[in-house]
């Protein structure tokens, strides 16, 4: 089973191809897990993918690289309660 | 000589301007990549009263986005109507995770050795990037446990500065790990992999994809998380 970290940029890709379990982080290319030297910023775009992994979204799932972090889903996933982006600032689903 | 907009926007991209992080411009037209130069000029400048970089940073990364993304009506590729679906079968904290990135990260004394050179630089891989689009990619193991300082980091595609610096920007070894000592995962491979993604892409669907699927399939991974750089 597998997940995928897509910088913005390759946003088409996984609508082109349909990738399940996707992680989009809005990071420049190059650099899909965030900046150097920020270990938190890791371990939060590693934590992000692997929830993906126990709790499915319909669609891909978008972290944005500002701080505080911030999680939305393009899709809501069905029977999701403790959202995962409730393990972070809260924000608004669009 | 005087120099169109044209001409120096595509500079960037393998030109005299090489500057990988902003490639993209060669692919936004004169008129959207002088108004997209406009906006960051802007954002700078607005740096020196914030004192923030984020919006700035926001800005290169949507213009980068839009760069890349498909023009409305093209043609799409890669398209698949279904989508593979593996439950996961057991708890994570149960599951042996694995890593395979498309960063170009190898280990010293183990160089793919692109076109049989050994120690090929950044330069010389930037320099020959359309050789490089025509080869088939070699998949490099690298130990969990490698020496940091034993990561090298090679790859004509993309502005390895930040990778140089910290693997873990495109090879996140350190956060899965952690994740393990956490309890958040079973545990992580013993062996990660990665190889250049800017490479044949024909080639690496029919020549080398099977081979490390099956190779991959025989290493008792749970979940393997992909990361294309």
């Amino acid at each position: 089973m597998t997940v995928g970290i897509y910088v913005a940029a390759f946003r088409f890709v996984v609508d082109n191809m349909s990738l399940p379990r996707a992680l989009i982080t809005k990071h420049p290319f190059g650099r899909p897990i965030g900046p150097a030297n920020h270990p938190q910023r890791h371990a939060a775009v590693v934590e992000a993918a692997l929830s993906l992994a126990s709790r499915p979204t319909l669609g891909p799932l978008s972290l944005r690289c500002r701080e505080p972090l911030r999680v939305s889903h393009w899709a809501h996933a069905a029977g999701l309660e403790d959202c995962l982006y409730a393990r972070f600032m809260p924000c608004a689903i669009p | 000589m005087s120099e169109s907009l044209e001409g120096f926007k595509d500079s960037f991209s393998y030109g005299t301007r090489n500057d990988l992080s902003f490639k993209f411009l060669k692919k936004l037209s004169p008129e959207l990549a002088g108004e997209a130069i406009r906006q960051i000029l802007e954002a700078i400048g607005t740096t020196f009263d914030t004192g923030s970089v984020e919006e700035l940073h926001e800005l290169v990364i949507d213009w980068q986005a839009a760069a890349y993304a498909p023009a409305e009506g093209a043609a799409r590729t890669y398209v698949y109507e279904d989508t593979p679906w593996t439950p996961l079968a057991k708890p994570l904290s149960d599951c042996r995770v694995g890593l395979i990135t498309s960063s170009g990260h190898f280990v010293a004394g183990d160089d793919p050795e692109p076109f049989g050179l050994l120690d090929m630089t950044q330069a010389e891989a930037v320099e020959r990037i359309q050789d490089f689009m025509k080869e088939t990619p070699v998949l490099s193991a690298i130990s969990r446990d490698a020496d940091v300082a034993e990561l090298r980091v090679r790859h004509g595609g993309y502005d390895i500065r930040s990778a140089v610096v910290d693997h873990n920007v495109a090879f996140p070894r350190d956060a899965l790990v952690a994740a393990a000592k956490s309890g958040r995962i079973g545990s992580v491979a013993d062996v990660l992999y990665s190889f250049p993604g800017a490479t044949s892409q024909g080639r690496l669907r029919r020549k080398a994809l099977p081979g490390w699927i099956e190779m991959i399939r025989s290493l008792d991974i749970d979940v393997l998380i992909l990361v294309p750089v």
